[in-house]
């Protein structure tokens, strides 16, 4: 696919929100072609060093950095036997190798870990491997099957269970109000960017919301029924604009000028919040490609997400483990 | 949990498994037994039945058991009237070779698929169940619902059975999958039985398939595992036999549900498969086909 695009439509750079593993699988081929590859898919690899000079990920914080910043108020405000439910892939296990010692740190414990292949259309059946004696369940599902996997879970604890913390992967695109969710009353959500109008969001985020066309309710403004992936699509908005401002710093005129447009991506360090990032404020770690920001965490209240608290940049911060600037181009 | 209450769910989920299966092997078997054609689209029909459940559904306001009820009657009549326009367009004049019909049903799924695709889109879409009732068992909820579901599985398990068995249709279907150059010597339009055969078991599975919605989604990708599996019971129960057909579904769907339990998902699908190799093996015609004459 990198090679069509570079050599059949002669693309300047490559840019897209996948899949881990589609990511893992195409940056070999975007370092050999010498293209640049703005990754906005949340997995730790890019960070981790594994990949090459080419791929950046400075537009959505990867989930090392959001399972950190999650473990100090999980432990504080919902209780520290925790059972991970995730999707057995690297992204799931991401947050099943971040999360864990995070938690630890905050003198919690992952009581169970139930990994759920990705492909799984019915959930019921890992249930009762999540033990009785657990405080809470933080989950996180993509695909096709979330809404199903967070009705049986309905069922099947009604709303006696555990507490429930999850990434909104699990309902990402999924309208809260669908039956069955009522169980969801007063749980906690990861969201990358609030998916509904919060009465204190500044005019920035009111414009960013108006131009990617969706209402108070995250949905588009034209199909009420049609929710958007509001937590995570910012990440696309603000990669473009980073993908702007560096072809603007380099004096970009074509595709020689590639190596000097990542170094210009490496360049940068704090981003503030604003039209061009309105999810928030960002630090942007040249060594390691990888941007760091803050997230929200939201709480089910009348059957919408309100963000109850804010972490900060240094809640999710991580020593890097790479440095990109000392590869070749 | 403790053993007991375990299991217990562990046989709930595989009954729910099972009555969904056994409806969809049944369209596959029928249109083997009689028309000895390899349906690969049939995931498609059942996919299509989820689809065009949610599109009626979307329809009615109301009560979401209106909208439910009428998707029930009308899916599967649309997908039996497709399936029926297909067999008269390839299959019929294919001249229901084998190699040439699996060709062309492989073709019919990927166009199917395709057209869902453009037309439904890539969105998993739920369908409204037609109650909510959630019963608190001393260890787990379960959904009443699902339970519905095994129920109503049973009853167009039966009105098959009794349509095969006790009327005119069953015993001109019969006649047709029993010999038919003398069926169609003694005047039965096998062609017009071929069509009905298919259409029939296209029905079948979008039945299964509105029954489903309310619980997984309607999604375009959705027929591949339904139809590995029909494959699997159908292989197992022996093609053409509808008392196999049941018990094979039965069995797969049960060893499904209480091996994915209590070991892994993947173990039951592994023992699912190696169970179909050993039955090729040692029983090519399954538990209850007849032997080839």
């Amino acid at each position: 696919m990198v090679e069509k695009f570079a050599n059949q439509h002669k693309v300047d750079l490559v840019y897209g929100t996948l899949f881990s593993h589609v990511v893992v699988g195409s940056a070999p081929a975007a370092g050999e072609l010498k293209i640049p590859y703005y990754v906005v898919s949340e997995g730790y690899h890019v960070a981790s060093g594994k990949m090459n000079r080419y791929c950046v990920q400075p537009g959505i914080t990867d989930v090392k950095a959001q399972a950190r910043s999650m473990a100090p108020w999980i432990a504080g405000n919902l209780g520290k036997k925790v059972t991970l439910v995730y999707p057995d892939y690297a992204f799931g296990h991401d947050h099943r190798d971040f999360f864990t010692p995070a938690i630890e740190a905050q003198g919690g414990q992952v009581v169970a870990k139930v990994p759920i292949p990705p492909t799984e259309t019915s959930f019921t059946r890992y249930f009762p491997q999540i033990p009785r004696d657990t405080d809470l369940i933080y989950h996180v599902m993509v695909g096709p099957a979330v809404l199903t996997f967070v009705k049986e879970m309905g069922e099947f604890f009604g709303s006696g269970g555990p507490q429930l913390f999850g990434f909104i992967d699990s309902l990402e695109a999924v309208d809260m109000g669908s039956p069955g969710l009522e169980f969801l009353e007063g749980s906690h959500f990861w969201e990358g960017m609030p998916r509904y109008a919060q009465p204190d969001q500044p005019d920035y985020v009111t414009a960013y919301r108006e131009a990617a066309g969706i209402d108070e309710n995250g949905a588009s403004v034209n199909d009420a029924k049609d929710v958007s992936t509001a937590a995570h699509m910012f990440g696309c908005w603000e990669t473009l604009n980073i993908i702007k401002a560096s072809m603007e710093a380099c004096d970009y005129k074509g595709p020689d000028d590639r190596a000097a447009m990542i170094e210009a991506t490496e360049a940068m360090t704090e981003m503030e919040a604003g039209p061009d990032h309105p999810q928030g404020k960002k630090l942007f770690n040249g060594k390691i490609h990888q941007v760091f920001g803050e997230q929200s965490i939201s709480q089910v209240k009348d059957g919408k997400l309100e963000v109850v608290h804010r972490t900060s940049i240094e809640d999710g911060a991580y020593e890097p483990e790479a440095d990109y600037t000392a590869m070749s181009f | 949990m403790a053993f007991g209450p375990y299991f217990l769910l562990a046989t709930l989920e595989g009954l729910v498994t099972a009555a969904v299966l056994s409806l969809i092997a049944l369209g596959l078997s029928l249109v083997f037994g009689v028309m000895r054609v390899v349906n690969v689209a049939h995931g498609e029909f059942y996919m299509l039945g989820a689809v065009l459940a949610w599109w009626v559904a979307s329809l009615f306001g109301g009560h979401p058991a209106i909208g439910f009820m009428v998707a029930l009657v009308l899916s599967p009549l649309v997908v039996a009237a497709i399936a029926f326009v297909a067999e008269r367009l390839v299959l019929s004049r294919l001249k229901y070779e084998p190699e040439a019909t699996i060709v062309a049903t492989i073709g019919l799924l990927y166009i199917i698929q395709q057209l869902a695709l453009t037309f439904y889109g890539p969105e998993a879409r739920p369908v409204e169940a037609p109650f909510h009732y959630r019963m608190q068992l001393p260890w787990f909820g379960y959904s009443a619902y699902k339970l519905a579901v095994i129920g109503f599985s049973i009853i167009m398990m039966l009105a098959t059975w009794f349509v095969l068995t006790r009327t005119k249709i069953g015993l001109i279907m019969r006649a047709t999958q029993f010999d038919r150059e003398t069926a169609q010597a003694f005047g039965i339009p096998v062609g017009r039985v071929y069509a009905g055969v298919f259409a029939l078991g296209a029905g079948l599975a979008a039945v299964a398939a509105v029954l489903i919605v309310p619980i997984q989604q309607a999604h375009y990708l959705m027929g591949h595992d339904p139809l590995l599996l029909s494959f699997i019971v159908v292989i197992i129960g022996g093609l053409g036999s509808l008392r196999g057909t049941v018990l094979a579904a039965v069995l797969i769907g049960l060893s499904d549900g209480i091996i994915s339990m209590f070991f892994s998902p993947t173990l039951a699908k592994m023992l699912a498969t190696l169970a179909v190799a050993m039955i090729l093996v040692f029983r090519p015609q399954g538990l209850f086909g007849a032997a080839a004459r």
